[in-house]
């Protein structure tokens, strides 16, 4: 080896050991879909390193995907997280069955950005005659409250169909190829199919669910860090705000992200209110998936939603 | 008789008190026996519980026996779990039928033909090491969500051990048989009926008893595919529901199982196998 080699390797050893110690971490876990597309826009601009950066210079953000609620909790149990973007529905039971998590502000509501879908040329036209078919939902999540709720609209419950239990990925393509005769599934599946004429929407939440999503982050993480929840609720506020006034150009932004093409991305957009500020009617809204939960026996042990909530941090640091 | 009795226990009665205890002291040694085969279990059960109760592991992580048990209690009352049992049970046996005959018919065949070995061991070697789980897309593709893919994936992952511990069983036919059988001039179905098929006995129960442990572990692997009931169903619905009390009872569940299906084919070789093949410790 050569000496300037040598030297070259000295001084990248010197310099290792001269940098500051091991930054403090922040890490998230999202899921690839419209429901969180701020935090996503907060990455692009690095709107969310901005202000954890004015809080504390040097803090890494380390990201992990999911493709549902249920993996979140796995990991949130296994003490790997501090932030999580999911249902109201994965949430509580997470909360329930011991993981210990305070939610911080709202990632989303919607009513329209969660559906019952059926195939385009299905003969079915509304919820009763759902009965003694074939109906998929990924178990464990939101739209498996909207399902419940659908179906008692016509007068039916889970034991009336033939429940399939599918990730949400393939309930659309499993009503395409005839495997199954419908399903509940949200965002950007509903899109998406629809583009291609290939599925129509039964009923989405209007009237039914809100849709509420949720932002949870660790009990521990929120009493030693307060002031790095602050700034991240502040950073997804300014990128909702953002996402309002500026929907096309967020949508080529997040397209990648949320895994939807541009411009159904902006259409989908509509759908969604982004204010992460949780209102009196959001914690009635999770109240009721509460007691929905409870009743068919999801959640074996009760969540005390008020106590769960904490709606201070994101009033102080939110849009409004 | 009493002579020999008397020099044997000594001087005394004829009907002495060692007679007559001795049916007490076989079930003392049985029950003792008993005691030994289940300490580990016991102390495992009781070292969990401990923990638990101690402080030192968290309920999500690894729920408790008591919770379990409740579990398992609520589970079995409701009919729930036989219910998924007799589901599991019967793909299992469905799996595992089609691999043992399969399984049976070709190992044989390759046993006693070397040009059949020849012709089909490189294809074998090269499927049998691609995992059950490996073939679920395809199994999805060619037959659909239904009961026919779950079936042949169970099917897939008995029927290796099968075939590859009747094929064994036949070539470990001593040597000095086929000698003797040469020698002694026997036709050569006789030989295979009644030297060959015989002396593989051992080794094709062997292959019986792994292959139908393998289905059972299969099941598992088989009901993620779309399925709404099943042992293997139950693990994955708690799983999603963060449930990991359930995941547990689904859990000892095959296992249990597993043990009992192990326990009936045992039975059944000790009917079939009537002469002594192996060491079993001291």
């Amino acid at each position: 080896m050569s000496a300037f080699k040598i030297a070259s390797w000295a001084v990248a050893a010197a310099l290792g050991l001269a940098s500051p110690a091991l930054a403090d971490e922040i890490r998230l876990a999202t899921q690839p879909i419209p429901h969180y597309a701020p935090i996503f826009v907060a990455k692009q601009k690095k709107w969310l390193d901005e202000e954890l950066a004015k809080v504390k210079p040097g803090i890494e953000v380390k990201w992990s995907s999911f493709a549902a609620g249920p993996p979140i909790n796995e990991s949130f149990a296994a003490g790997q997280q501090d932030f999580g973007f999911l249902g109201d529905t994965p949430a509580l039971i997470g909360k329930s069955v011991g993981i210990d998590t305070k939610v911080v502000g709202l990632t989303s509501s919607g009513p329209k950005s969660l559906a019952v879908i059926i195939g385009a040329g299905s003969a079915i036209k509304d919820a009763r005659e759902l009965k003694g078919k074939k109906v998929a939902v990924t178990k464990g999540s939101y739209a498996q409250h909207l399902l419940a709720l659908v179906l008692e609209k016509g007068g039916l419950g889970f034991s009336d169909i033939e429940l399939v239990n599918l990730p949400n990925a393939e309930i659309a393509p499993a009503i395409i190829s005839g495997t199954i005769d419908a399903g509940a599934v949200w965002e950007p599946v509903i899109s998406r199919f629809e583009a291609q004429k290939e599925i129509r929407v039964l009923a989405d939440g209007t009237g039914l669910k809100k849709g509420v999503l949720v932002i949870i982050a660790t009990a521990d993480f929120v009493k030693t860090k307060p002031e790095q929840t602050r700034a991240l609720l502040k950073a997804y506020a300014r990128a909702a705000a953002y996402i309002k006034a500026n929907p096309k150009e967020a949508a080529e932004l997040v397209s990648a992200d949320t895994k939807l093409a541009p411009d159904l991305l902006a259409q989908v957009f509509a759908k969604f209110d982004y204010n992460p500020v949780i209102g009196p009617d959001d914690v009635e809204e999770i109240r009721r998936a509460e007691v929905y939960l409870r009743t068919i026996g999801i959640l074996k042990t009760p969540v005390d939603v008020n106590s769960w909530l904490d709606r201070t941090l994101v009033a102080e640091g939110g849009a409004k | 008789m009493s002579g020999l009795v008397a020099a044997v226990s000594g001087p005394g009665p004829v009907t002495g008190w060692r007679e007559r205890l001795r049916p007490l002291r076989s079930l003392a040694a049985a029950a003792r026996r008993g005691a030994f085969y289940l300490a580990l279990p016991a102390a495992l059960i009781i070292l969990w519980q401990g923990l638990f109760e101690l402080g030192l592991i968290r309920p999500i992580l690894l729920p408790p026996p008591s919770t379990v048990a409740r579990t398992f209690w609520t589970l079995t009352a409701s009919g729930e779990l036989p219910l998924h049992i007799a589901v599991s049970l019967l793909r299992v046996l469905e799996g595992f039928a089609i691999a043992a005959a399969l399984g049976l018919i070709l190992g044989i065949g390759i046993g006693l033909s070397r040009s059949l070995d020849q012709a089909t061991d490189l294809t074998i070697q090269l499927i049998k090491p691609i995992p059950p789980i490996a073939w679920i897309p395809l199994a999805i593709l060619w037959f659909g969500i239904g009961e026919a893919g779950k079936v042949y994936i169970i099917a897939l992952g008995a029927f290796f051990p099968v075939l590859v511990n009747t094929i064994d069983g036949i070539r470990q036919t001593d040597h000095r048989y086929v000698e003797l059988a040469r020698i002694l001039e026997v036709t050569r179905s006789r030989f295979i009926a009644q030297v060959v098929l015989p002396g593989a006995l051992p080794s094709i129960m062997t292959g019986l008893r792994v292959g139908l442990m393998v289905a059972w572990i299969c099941v598992v692997a088989a009901e993620l595919i779309a399925a709404s009931r099943g042992v293997g169903y139950l693990i994955m619905d708690a799983r999603q529901l963060s449930q990991t009390d359930q995941v547990l009872v689904g859990m000892i569940t095959i296992g249990a199982m597993g043990k009992l299906l192990d326990v009936l084919l045992k039975a059944a070789e000790h009917r079939l196998i009537t002469w002594k093949t192996t060491y079993s410790g001291n």
